[in-house]
C-alpha cells in the first residue's frame, strides 16, 4: 500500500522552523531568503514550504539558500540549482511548459467562454 | 453539445480513478540520465571523495545513509550481499565519526569509500530528501534511484539493473 | 454489547433506506405502481443513524478498546472531552458523522418544509437513496465498529493536534455545510423531476442559508485554529482540503445571491438549480480528494485506495444523475435577455465569477494529478499560484460588492449608474488618501487592500445612511446585505494586516532580557515545567509591557505527549483590535542559559474572525428572513 515512509523526519507540524542563527545578518538578503522560501516545497512533509516546516531537508535547503544569496546568486539562479536538483515538484509555482500550460490557460479560457455564452445576444 | 459535457465528465472520472493508483509522495529524481555531479568531499578513512572515483568503474552503488537512521539499518544486509558483486560506496549525511565507526563495527561495512557530508549540502547536490537514498550508476552516468530501504524484494531489481552488460 | 447493538443500528439504515434507493430507480425503469412514504423512511433512518453514532460516542467513552477505531484514536490517560470528540477525529467516526448530518437534514425538511407532501416525498427518495449510498460506503468500507481479538489494553492516542477545542468542534460545523448541501441537491433535482415550478425557489432558501452558515463558520474554525495552533501565525495555506471546503463555499455564495433574485423576480431558476447541483458534487469531490489518498495534503486521513474507488463511484454516480436529469429537463426557465449594467447583469456576472474562481482553485488543486496521469509529470501547485490569481480577482468582486446595490433591475446606464454614486466615489477617494497617510511607511499592496476593505464597509454603511436620510425603514434584506458584506470589508483588512504587515522578532533570548517590538516590552522571564494529564510541558513565561506597565503575562509551551510521543507548540496570544502579540518558545540553546524564541506582531488579525462573524451574522438574518415569509 504506502511505500515505506523512511526516515523522514516528520514531525507533526512542529512548524515554527526558523532558528535565530540561520537568520541573515543582511535584513535585505534575510527577506530575498525568505522570499525564495516561499516558493519551495518542502519534499517530505504535506503541503508545507521550506520556511515553515521542521524537517531536516527543510533546513538544509534553507541553508543553502541563504549560502547562495551570500555569495551573490541572484533569485533565478538560486531556484534554478534547487530546480535541477529535486525536479518541478520542489517548485510551488510549476515552470512554462507544454504539460503545465493547462495550469493558467484552462481558467482563462472558462472565464471568458462562460461570459461571452451567457452575454451574447440571441 | 449534451454529448461532449459527458465525454468531459467521464474523462474526469476515468483521470481521478488512474490517479488513485499512483503514489504522491514518491518524488523522482532528476539526476537520471544525467552526469553525476561533481563533488570533492572528506572520507571517513582521511582521503578525499570525489565523483572521478566513481567513474570508469563501470556499474556502481552510492548509497547515502546515518547511523542515527534506523531504516538504514535494515537495509545492511542488502548491501553487503550486494558489495559482493557491485562496488558500494557511501556518504554518511550528519554522521559523527564517533557514532559512525561503532555503527559499521557492530553491522558489518559493504563500503569501499565512505564520504562524509557533514553540513547536509552534499545530500542536496545529489537531490537526496530522505535517508536512505541508493543510486545506480554507470559510466558516469546516474540510472537509478532507490528510495527508503532496499529490501529483500528489491534486491532483484538491483540485480538486474547492475548485471554487467 | 453496546458497539454490537450499534452496528446492528447501522444494518438497519442500510436496509431501510434501499427502499427508497430502490425505488428511485425502478422510477426510472417503469412508471410507480405504488408510491412508498418516503417521509416514514427518513424518520426511521434518522432515529438508526442517531442510535448507532450513541452506541460509537458511548464506546469512545467508556475507552472499549475491541473497537479498533478507539485503540486507534483514543486513550484512557484522555480527557473525556477528547474522548468524545475523537468520535469524529478519525475516518469511520466522521463517516458517521457525515451519514448523521445527512439523516438529519431528512428528518428536519420532513419535519418543517412548507412544501407539499407529494413534493416532499420525491426530495426524500432522493436523500435517502443519498443516504444509502453513503451508509453502504461505510458497512462496506469503513465500519466504525470493526474489532479485532486480541484486543489492546491501552489506544495508541488521539492525534495531539486534535486535541484541541477549535480543532474538536471545527468537523461538526463542517459537516452540517457540507452535508446540508446534499439537501439542496435532493430539492433541486426533485424538482426537475417534477417539471421545475417557481414554488420550489421558496422551498429551498432557508436551506441554502443555514447550510452556507455552517460551512463559512466551519471554515472560519478551521482556520482560526490553524492561526493559534501551528505556531507561526498563518491561517490560510492553500492545501487541498482547504481548498476542498472553499469550492462548495463560492458556489454556494453565488447561489446566495442567485436565490433572494431567483424568489422575487422568478429569474435566475437555471442558475439556482445548477449552482445546487454543483455545490454539492463540490463537496463530494472535496471528500473524495481529502479520504482517497490521491493528493498529498496536511488533512489527509487513512490514504486507502480501495476506499477511494468507493468514494468515486459514489461521486461519479451522484454527479452524473444529477447533471442527468438537469440536462433531460432543461426547459427554458428565465429570462434570456440580460444586459450587463443592470441588477441582474451584475448578479450575473457576480456567478461568472465565482464560477470562475471555483474553476480555478479546483484546476490548481487537481492539475498536479492531471499531469501525473496525462503527462506522467510530478508537479507543485501551491501559495504562490493561488496567490497570483486571488489578488487579481479580488478587484471586479470589490467593485461588483460596491456597484450591485447601486443598479436599476431590467437596464440601466453605465453613465447614469457612475452618476448615482458620485458621492460614494468621492469619499472613496477621501478614504484612500486617509489609509495611505496612516500606512505611507508599509508596502503598496496592503495599502490598497485594506483601503478596499475600507471602501466596502463605508458603501455599505452609505447605503443604510441613504434609507435614513429619506426617512424609510431599512429593509430587513439590505440589513443581512450589508452585515455579510461588511464582514468581507473586515476579512480583507484582517487578512491583509495579519500577512504583509506582520512584524518578527526570532532569536536567542536569555532568562531576564527584555525585547521590544511595537509598543510592547516583552521580557522573558523563563521555562518551568508543567504536567498536563496526558502529556509534560515546557511552558515559557513572558511579561508584556506597556510604557513600563505590566499588562499580561503569556505562557507559550511545548507539549510533548506521553502516548504517541508527538510533540505540539502552543502559542500564547494577546489579542487587541489593532493586532495580536504572538509568541511561541523553541528549544534551549546549547549554553543552557537561552531559549530560541519567537514573537510576532499580527496587525488586525482579529478583525479576520469578526469578519467571519459578520458574514455568518448576515447569513443568519437572511435565514430568518427566508422562513418568516409566507
Amino acid at each position: 500500500m504506502i511505500i515505506f515512509i523512511f526516515f523522514m523526519n516528520i514531525i507533526l507540524s512542529e512548524a515554527v522552523a526558523i532558528e535565530p542563527n540561520e537568520i541573515l545578518k543582511n535584513k535585505e538578503l534575510e527577506a530575498q531568503a525568505r522570499a525564495i522560501g516561499k516558493e519551495l516545497r518542502c519534499l517530505v512533509c504535506q503541503n508545507e514550504d521550506i520556511q515553515n516546516s521542521n524537517a531536516d531537508i527543510a533546513k538544509d535547503l534553507r541553508k543553502i539558500v541563504r549560502i547562495k544569496l551570500e555569495k551573490g546568486e541572484s533569485k533565478k539562479e538560486i531556484i534554478d540549482f534547487i530546480h535541477s536538483k529535486y525536479g518541478d515538484f520542489v517548485l510551488f509555482s510549476p515552470p512554462f511548459r507544454f504539460d503545465t500550460v493547462g495550469l493558467w490557460l484552462l481558467p482563462i479560457s472558462f472565464f471568458i467562454l462562460l461570459t461571452f455564452y451567457f452575454f451574447r445576444k440571441r | 453539445m449534451k454529448y461532449f459535457l459527458f465525454c468531459v465528465f467521464f474523462f474526469c472520472i476515468y483521470i481521478l480513478y488512474e490517479g488513485l493508483q499512483k503514489d504522491p509522495n514518491l518524488v523522482p529524481s532528476n539526476l537520471i540520465s544525467k552526469e553525476i555531479p561533481e563533488f570533492s568531499i572528506e572520507s571517513l578513512q582521511g582521503k578525499n571523495f570525489t565523483n572521478v572515483d566513481l567513474e570508469n568503474k563501470g556499474v556502481v552503488i552510492l548509497n547515502f545513509f546515518a547511523s542515527w537512521c534506523p531504516p538504514c539499518k535494515i537495509e545492511h544486509p542488502q548491501l553487503l550481499q550486494l558489495s559482493n558483486i557491485i562496488p558500494v560506496f557511501g556518504i554518511a549525511k550528519k554522521n559523527k565519526k564517533k557514532d559512525l565507526l561503532p555503527w559499521l563495527e557492530e553491522l558489518g561495512s559493504p563500503y569501499e569509500v565512505i564520504g562524509m557530508d557533514h553540513n547536509g549540502l552534499q545530500s542536496i547536490n545529489w537531490g537526496v530528501y530522505g535517508l536512505p537514498e541508493t543510486f545506480i550508476i554507470q559510466d558516469g552516468l546516474v540510472k537509478y534511484r532507490h528510495v527508503g530501504p532496499i529490501l529483500e524484494r528489491d534486491l532483484e531489481i538491483f540485480k538486474n539493473l547492475t548485471r554487467k552488460e | 454489547m453496546i458497539s454490537e447493538i450499534g452496528f446492528v443500528f447501522l444494518t438497519l439504515t442500510l436496509v431501510i433506506s434501499s427502499f427508497s434507493f430502490a425505488q428511485l430507480i425502478y422510477s426510472h425503469i417503469n412508471s410507480r405502481l405504488f408510491v412508498l412514504n418516503h417521509l416514514k423512511i427518513t424518520n426511521l433512518i434518522f432515529f438508526f443513524t442517531l442510535s448507532s453514532f450513541i452506541s460509537l460516542t458511548y464506546s469512545f467513552l467508556i475507552s472499549d478498546f475491541s473497537l479498533n477505531v478507539v485503540a486507534q484514536n483514543s486513550n484512557s490517560q484522555l480527557p473525556i472531552i477528547y474522548k468524545f470528540t475523537g468520535v469524529w477525529g478519525n475516518h469511520e467516526g466522521s463517516i458517521l458523522l457525515w451519514l448523521l448530518v445527512m439523516t438529519f437534514f431528512g428528518f428536519l425538511f420532513s419535519k418543517n418544509s412548507s412544501a407539499t407532501e407529494e413534493f416532499k416525498n420525491n426530495v426524500l427518495k432522493i436523500q435517502n437513496s443519498l443516504c444509502f449510498l453513503v451508509v453502504s460506503f461505510i458497512i462496506f468500507t469503513s465500519n466504525p465498529f470493526e474489532k479485532s481479538f486480541p484486543y489492546p489494553i491501552e489506544g495508541g492516542d488521539l492525534n495531539p493536534l486534535l486535541q484541541d477545542p477549535g480543532l474538536a468542534i471545527h468537523p461538526p460545523f463542517l459537516y452540517l455545510g457540507y452535508v446540508g448541501f446534499s439537501i439542496i441537491y435532493s430539492i433541486s433535482v426533485a424538482a426537475l423531476s417534477d417539471g421545475v415550478k417557481n414554488y420550489f425557489i421558496k422551498i429551498l432558501k432557508p436551506w441554502v442559508f443555514i447550510s452556507w452558515i455552517f460551512l463559512t463558520c466551519g471554515i472560519g474554525l478551521g482556520s482560526w485554529w490553524a492561526y493559534y495552533e501551528l505556531g507561526w501565525g498563518g491561517f490560510w495555506f492553500w492545501d487541498p482540503v482547504e481548498n476542498a471546503s472553499l469550492l462548495p463555499w463560492l458556489t454556494a455564495s453565488a447561489l446566495l445571491h442567485t436565490i433572494v433574485v431567483a424568489d422575487k423576480k422568478k429569474i435566475f431558476i437555471n442558475w439556482t438549480i445548477i449552482l445546487s447541483i454543483l455545490t454539492f458534487i463540490l463537496s463530494l469531490l472535496g471528500t473524495f480528494l481529502v479520504r482517497s489518498g490521491v493528493l498529498v495534503s496536511v488533512h489527509a486521513f487513512a490514504n486507502d485506495p480501495t476506499r477511494g474507488v468507493y468514494i468515486l463511484l459514489l461521486l461519479a454516480s451522484i454527479s452524473f444523475f444529477g447533471i442527468f436529469k438537469y440536462i433531460n429537463k432543461n426547459t427554458q426557465l428565465g429570462r434570456t435577455d440580460i444586459s450587463m449594467i443592470s441588477r441582474e447583469g451584475m448578479i450575473s456576472l457576480n456567478n461568472i465569477f465565482m464560477l470562475s474562481l471555483t474553476f480555478t482553485i479546483l484546476v490548481g488543486t487537481i492539475y498536479p494529478l492531471f499531469a501525473s496521469v496525462l503527462f506522467n509529470s510530478k508537479i507543485s501547485v501551491g501559495a504562490p499560484f493561488f496567490n497570483s490569481i486571488l489578488m487579481p480577482v479580488m478587484f471586479p468582486f470589490i467593485a461588483g460588492m460596491i456597484i450591485g446595490p447601486y443598479t436599476k433591475w431590467g437596464k440601466d446606464d453605465l453613465i447614469v449608474l457612475l452618476n448615482r454614486i458620485k458621492i460614494l466615489i468621492l469619499c472613496f477617494f477621501i478614504i484612500s488618501l486617509l489609509v495611505w497617510y496612516l500606512n505611507y511607511k508599509t508596502p503598496i499592496l496592503s495599502i490598497i487592500f485594506i483601503a478596499l476593505g475600507c471602501w466596502i464597509i463605508f458603501s455599505s454603511l452609505f447605503e443604510v445612511f441613504q434609507f435614513i436620510n429619506k426617512k424609510l425603514r431599512v429593509p430587513k434584506k439590505i440589513f443581512a446585505q450589508i452585515t455579510a458584506h461588511i464582514g468581507i470589508g473586515l476579512l480583507i483588512i484582517g487578512a491583509t494586516g495579519s500577512s504583509i504587515l506582520k512584524q518578527e522578532k526570532i532569536q536567542f533570548q536569555e532568562v531576564g532580557q527584555s525585547l521590544k517590538i511595537k509598543n510592547f516590552d516583552v521580557e522573558f522571564l523563563g521555562v518551568k515545567k508543567i504536567e498536563g494529564p496526558n502529556y509534560i510541558s515546557q511552558m515559557g513565561v513572558f511579561s508584556i509591557k506597556k510604557q513600563g506597565e505590566q499588562i499580561k503575562i503569556l505562557r507559550p509551551e511545548k507539549r510533548f505527549y506521553n502516548a504517541g510521543k508527538q510533540v505540539t507548540t502552543e502559542a500564547a496570544i494577546h489579542s487587541s483590535i489593532f493586532g495580536d502579540l504572538y509568541i511561541a518558545i523553541g528549544d534551549v540553546h546549547e549554553d543552557k542559559t537561552k531559549w530560541t524564541t519567537r514573537i510576532w506582531f499580527n496587525p488586525f488579525t482579529i478583525w479576520i474572525w469578526i469578519g467571519v462573524f459578520f458574514l455568518a451574522l448576515g447569513g443568519s438574518l437572511s435565514f430568518l428572513n427566508s422562513l418568516s415569509r409566507k
